[in-house]
């Protein structure tokens, strides 16, 4: 059995995940195509957030863009424990590795949404990885754990140094940069909250802001839908969290289990820079409101 | 060997990847990362060119450019019959597939030219599905039997409507599904041969001027010399004459001058490949 703090990461990731999968179901399921269109749409977008801001990151401490440093470096995911991976090879030009277990996947199909897991393994990955190496990654997925059939993700991302213009090989690869020295970096390792946090936040603001640029009418209510029936699911976990461990379900485990504040425990800033099409209203309405009624009931 | 019948297919297919070899070869050892650099480019933009053209080849013949139809009709692409591989999955979306014998890897392998290999894997089908699908589709290369970690080739492409227009969607999945066939292999090559050389000497002759035509030159040279050695021997092992038509038959690349210059759009790699190649090699097959 896993201890509480890690169940409470577990509880963190899976928060994330089917906030994702409810949202692009309610969506999918309203508009058809329209619908996955904006799903797909708001994971690129979301993708390349994540992947310019773990470049800025690195630069801003001088560190080469490359694909050892992408994966190892700053490395924005939270640790899941139950997650396990093969690493093949890790270097400034590649990395390749397969997972062997992945919550995010297995969570997707407990909940009936595979389908909608294999779209994030589609978009999110590459338009992550490529838009960190200043879209000249090549991103290979050829297996996925979302796939029927499948039962590893055949990761091969690189980056080759001959695809690239001069000045960006050398803001690449340290054999073509002769003045560069190494800088000496120590991490902090990434708490599993504050990383959930922001991936939640950025993942739902684009969602909401794709919905809404492809289905202007209704999107808001159609998301508020999907949220509510993720709220249930939450419900479920927090209680079978308190249950599991014989703890109370009080605003300790809520906070602990919960990437993003209720508002009653918000200190400000969660959403800064990702409150469009009033996202944080329709996350309070669609998921907060219902998710305290579940809980009451 | 799979037949007799396949042979020339066979022998096209390797005179294709020594070809592919020999330039690649004289560009490394010429222009160091730059010579890198042009080969990726040429090959990538060659299968751009060849992916757009059976994409609307098969527009004009009323049918889907579908997943499927690349893999699997006339209009698609051609394959060497010693190909062996394992169709994980295929729909008119995707193709996930395991390849456990390849021919052209195999050449790599033997001649112990996996650098150049990897350019060529590294490109080559990247640029035959992006042509192919207006630079939406994607295509994945996990595994690549020239890479001493893998034992077979692991490969996945798609194509998802939700990412096109409803126009390109209209091209992708309107039609109707492509018949079944097999697309000929040598015409294929021969457009290839065409498109690579003429891509890799204008963007040389770019960079570099003079120094294209003298590297083409020098990869045209030992080219002949050993498919001459080789096309002997191959001719020899079927009791064959060794003439015009079956450098016609078990080659890769036009056997007139206007033909390749038709397709590879560049008049001074035409002049190098009139003189020191074709000339040379009909010379020889002649006699």
């Amino acid at each position: 059995m896993y201890t509480l703090e890690q169940r409470y990461v577990m509880n963190l990731s899976d928060h994330y995940t089917l906030m994702y999968s409810y949202t692009a179901e309610a969506l999918m399921n309203a508009y058809g195509l329209e619908g996955e269109r904006a799903v797909r749409e708001a994971l690129r977008r979301y993708g390349k957030d994540r992947g310019k801001h773990s470049r800025a990151r690195h630069l801003a401490v001088s560190a080469k863009i490359n694909m050892k440093n992408l994966f190892s470096l700053y490395f924005d995911l939270p640790p899941d424990p139950r997650f396990r991976r093969e690493a093949q090879a890790l270097s400034p030009t590649e990395r390749v590795s397969h997972t062997l277990v992945c919550p995010m996947a297995e969570i997707w199909k407990e909940n009936g949404h595979q389908k909608i897991g294999r779209i994030y393994c589609e978009e999110f990955h590459p338009a992550c990885y490529e838009a960190y190496a200043f879209g000249h990654t090549r991103v290979n997925l050829a297996k996925t754990l979302t796939q029927d059939g499948d039962n590893y993700c055949s990761f091969n991302v690189a980056l080759h140094p001959a695809d690239l213009p001069a000045d960006i090989r050398k803001a690449c690869f340290a054999q073509y940069d002769p003045d560069y020295t190494e800088p000496i970096l120590s991490e902090k390792s990434l708490d599993g909250r504050d990383g959930f946090r922001q991936l939640t936040i950025k993942l739902f603001h684009y969602l909401v802001e794709c919905a809404t640029e492809f289905r202007a009418d209704g999107a808001r209510e159609v998301i508020q839908s999907g949220l509510a029936a993720f709220a249930r699911v939450i419900a479920w976990q927090l209680q079978d969290t308190a249950d599991t461990y014989r703890i109370e379900l009080n605003d300790e485990l809520i906070f602990a289990s919960m990437p993003i504040s209720l508002e009653r425990m918000h200190r400000g800033g969660e959403w800064d820079g990702y409150d469009v099409h009033e996202a944080v209203k329709i996350w309070r309405y669609g998921f907060e409101k219902k998710l305290l009624a579940e809980l009451e009931s | 060997m799979n037949s007799i019948s396949e042979i020339p297919k066979q022998n096209s297919q390797d005179a294709w990847s020594m070809l592919y070899l020999a330039l690649a070869a004289e560009w490394k050892s010429n222009f160091g990362l730059s010579g890198e650099e042009l080969i990726r480019e040429a090959i990538r933009e060659s299968g751009i060119r060849q992916g757009r053209e059976r994409r609307n080849a098969l527009a004009a013949a009323g049918y889907a450019a579908d997943v499927k139809a690349l893999f699997n009709s006339r209009f698609g692409l051609a394959r060497d019959p010693r190909l062996k591989e394992s169709v994980l999955e295929e729909t008119s979306q995707v193709r996930r597939f395991e390849v456990y014998l390849d021919p052209v890897a195999g050449m790599f392998l033997k001649k112990n030219r996996l650098e150049e290999g990897f350019w060529f894997y590294q490109e080559y089908l990247y640029g035959i599905f992006s042509g192919y699908t207006a630079g939406v589709g994607q295509m994945h290369i996990n595994r690549i039997m020239t890479c001493p970690r893998d034992l077979y080739g692991e490969y996945a492409c798609l194509i998802r409507p939700a990412n096109q227009s409803e126009a390109e969607a209209k091209i992708t999945f309107g039609g109707e599904s492509a018949p079944s066939g097999e697309a000929d292999l040598p015409a294929f090559l021969e457009e290839l041969t065409a498109y690579l050389i003429g891509n890799l000497y204008l963007a040389t002759a770019e960079r570099f001027q003079q120094a294209a035509d003298d590297a083409l030159s020098r990869a045209f040279r030992s080219y002949c010399k050993e498919l001459i050695v080789w096309l002997t021997e191959k001719a020899k092992a079927t009791a064959s004459a060794l003439n015009r038509n079956y450098l016609q038959n078990n080659t890769a690349f036009p056997l007139a001058e206007e033909k390749f210059e038709s397709l590879s759009a560049a008049p001074g790699a035409t002049k190098l490949y009139g003189k020191q190649f074709l000339a040379p090699m009909l010379r020889y097959c002649a006699e």
